[in-house]
């Protein structure tokens, strides 16, 4: 059974499921005591122990279909077949299986568990049962090749699969709303967290002055109560920097939220939107209710939401008008595909921002594989930023801010 | 040849032998599920690893621990995550205030002991002595984790909502897990005498690290189908009309296909079963279903939502 199951694994691993080698000898052990006699507690006990998110579940279960299947072979050969090796043959081409009650396993894996591979195994077997065990491992073999039918994903469950889910393109209405409050929740969290943290500070060393003086008030020369140093936590000025051309609309919607409502964990935030040039909206997002009020962006003056994004001018325009602004606690959080269109990169404004601000975060909504293609110049612009994110789940969303709050 | 050691002593409490008993134990303790519910169960005992479960809230994660608890004569200890969840919460903590009443107690005895010393470096060197005295499992306050592994009967430990602790804590529980001991730095290591069944429960609400998932077995616990809920229902509600035990079910299945903020899980389906059942309701009626739907759904929306597919 070994060299089959670690045959199993390796299937799963070439379909991009994570499988270590301490779950492959768990998987083994755990056939050893659950047995092979029943094919659907194999299936549940190897997912048990192999499969840990049950977004797999799905394609799991299709690759065990197809591994742990007798390859039924199509009808124009086996009637080949039969004629050769006449009624032996059978129905099914299984005799191997029939006889030893359905096993829940191909003849091929039964017969790796009964053998050490190597071994010659024509002395039990007839050449004819030989003969046709080799051409079922055949047909079993290019039944595993066969390319993989679109695999049925598990339907979404609400909350569940949230945070995987791409928030770089446009939602239907009715999702959006619920989209702006998932951020918030998370904002939510994210303050709870840094409370708690902050709280958490004081847990830090012991203050032996204030604990002796606390004792001696107390009339006790014993300093019942610890009194701990408080770690001082400094607030950060925030300047958000986003692109808001239809590529990346939504996720700059989204981060703006985000930055938002997490206004007062910063001492200062500026949100500045562009597309070819930009334009301050803090007041706006102060007060916006979302998602019903970004209609208004829309139609804001010299916010030419249907032009070309245009990374250089913008930039310059920031080196322009803000690089005063700038101070030694100000991060700068640039969101954009960097998607130039061809126009002039400007980097040498970012270097320029860098030296006077704390540091640069770039979000980039798109996956890190379509960095730099066609018109990205992500890489032109990223040695100048102290860290390039990608940014097209929530979950990339939580950790960029996460990142923000650390300062 | 010296015959080879078992790798893990075999405990006292009772194992179950197949998957079937357990499913056959688990019934005996009013707990319906389903056979992945029981491989997983199985498995966890048989090769002693952690079990992560997850699914939506209220379809008897926390349950399952109780039942393995009851079940198998072990003892449950229940470790409640949240945010901020710390070693001092969740291992152990020195008890300082006993501590420092201890020394005030004993403060006579102290002074006659360093009596006779002659210089400060002597007076230490017998307090020194003394230390472990301070530092002794006395003074320990023992918190979950270190309760399931010095506990002398056998235990489950559940880890309830890991996905709410701090990603630190969720690296610091790995080692636990890996081998069951903590080292104490003033007593030493402890090890565990009977390896707990240790389960973990997650409502997914964010991802749980590579190297936590690949330690434990994975168990996904979905919303029932209609057979398995209408069998918990009447487990669950005993003395419950059989035609009534049916429309609630069936109800609830059909509204859990709708697109609500919070689908209802078992648990509400239980209280709204028992609540029709004290109201002493026979059918459920459609003006039976707009009164008691607070029990069943708790948001707003949800409610309009369901109330306008009713009227249809």
């Amino acid at each position: 059974m070994t060299p089959r199951l670690l045959g199993f694994v390796r299937l799963l691993r070439d379909q991009g499921l994570r499988v270590s080698v301490a779950e492959g000898l768990e998987a083994l052990q755990s056939i050893g005591s659950i047995g092979l006699d029943d094919r659907e507690l194999l299936r549940l006990s190897l997912r048990t122990v192999l499969i840990k998110s049950q977004r797999d579940f799905a394609l799991f279960d299709t690759l065990f279909q197809r591994f742990f299947t007798v390859p039924r072979r199509r009808k124009r050969r086996r009637s080949k077949h039969q004629h050769q090796s006449g009624n032996e043959a059978g129905k099914r081409p299984t005799p191997h299986a029939r006889h030893n009650g359905g096993l829940p396993i191909s003849p091929p894996s039964l017969r790796a568990l009964h053998q050490p591979k190597g071994q010659p195994s024509a002395d039990s077997l007839q050449p004819q049962v030989q003969e046709k065990l080799d051409a079922l491992e055949r047909a079993w073999q290019q039944q595993l090749k066969a390319p993989l039918g679109p695999v049925v994903m598990q339907p979404e469950k609400p909350g569940m699969q949230a945070l995987h889910k791409r928030i770089d393109r446009p939602f239907p209405p009715d999702q959006l709303e619920d989209m702006y409050h998932q951020v918030e929740r998370l904002a939510v969290q994210l303050l709870t967290r840094r409370a708690l943290r902050y709280r958490r500070s004081r847990h830090g060393r012991v203050d032996l002055r204030g604990t002796v003086l606390r004792g001696l008030r107390s009339g006790t020369e014993t300093p019942f109560t610890l009194l701990r140093k408080r770690r001082k936590q400094t607030k950060l000025r925030l300047m958000v920097l986003c692109d808001v051309s239809g590529s990346v609309w939504q996720v700059s919607t989204f981060l703006l939220k985000l930055v938002h409502t997490l206004q007062a964990e910063f001492s200062q935030v500026r949100s500045l939107v562009f597309v070819n040039s930009i334009v301050e909206v803090t007041d706006l997002f102060r007060r916006m209710r979302f998602p019903q009020d970004l209609k208004t962006l829309r139609h804001y003056p010299h916010l030419n939401l249907f032009g070309f994004s245009d990374f250089g001018r913008a930039f310059y325009q920031f080196y322009r008008d803000y690089l005063d602004e700038l101070t030694r606690e100000t991060v700068v959080v640039i969101l954009g595909d960097a998607r130039n269109n061809a126009f002039d990169a400007q980097f040498w404004t970012l270097e320029e921002v860098r030296q006077r601000s704390r540091r640069i975060l770039w979000l980039n909504p798109e996956p890190r594989r379509e960095w730099d293609t066609g018109d990205s110049i992500i890489g032109v612009y990223a040695p100048f930023c102290d860290e390039v994110l990608e940014c097209w789940t929530l979950e990339h969303l939580e950790q960029a801010a996460n990142r923000l709050l650390q300062g | 040849m010296a015959p080879a050691r078992p790798l893990s002593v075999p405990s006292e409490a009772p194992k179950p032998a197949s998957v079937e008993s357990v499913i056959e134990l688990f019934g005996g303790a009013d707990y319906v599920c389903g056979k992945d519910v029981a491989t997983a169960v199985y498995l966890m005992t048989q090769l002693q690893r952690p079990l992560l479960i997850e699914g939506p809230p209220g379809v008897g994660k926390t349950e399952l621990a109780k039942v393995l608890a009851d079940t198998t004569g072990r003892e449950l200890i229940r470790l409640q995550c949240y945010e901020g969840l710390d070693e001092a919460k969740a291992l152990y903590e020195w008890e300082y205030s006993k501590q420092l009443l201890y020394v005030q107690m004993l403060k006579e005895r102290l002074g006659s002991l360093l009596a006779n010393a002659n210089s400060l470096n002597e007076a230490m060197a017998h307090l020194q002595n003394q230390e472990s005295a301070f530092f002794s499992r006395h003074f320990l306050l023992p918190r979950p984790l270190l309760q399931a592994i010095v506990s002398p009967r056998p235990t489950v430990l559940l880890i309830d909502e890991i996905d709410r602790a701090d990603q630190e804590f969720e690296a610091f529980l790995l080692e636990i897990l890996s081998d069951f001991q903590v080292s104490i730095p003033e007593i030493g290591t402890l090890c565990a005498n009977q390896r707990p069944h240790v389960l973990l429960t997650s409502n997914a609400t964010r991802s749980l690290s590579e190297a936590l998932k690949r330690r434990c077995f994975y168990l996904y616990i979905d919303q029932p189908t209609f057979d398995v809920e209408l069998q918990i229902v009447h487990r669950k509600v005993p003395g419950i009309d059989h035609h009534l035990a049916t429309h609630i079910v069936q109800f609830i299945q059909r509204v859990r296909k709708l697109q609500l903020r919070k689908t209802p899980s078992i648990s509400e389906t239980l209280d709204w079963a028992l609540a029709l059942v004290v109201l002493g309701a026979n059918v459920l009626s459609r003006q039976l279903i707009v009164n008691t739907l607070n029990i069943l759904l708790k948001d707003k929306d949800d409610i309009a939502r369901v109330l306008q597919d009713v009227k249809r």
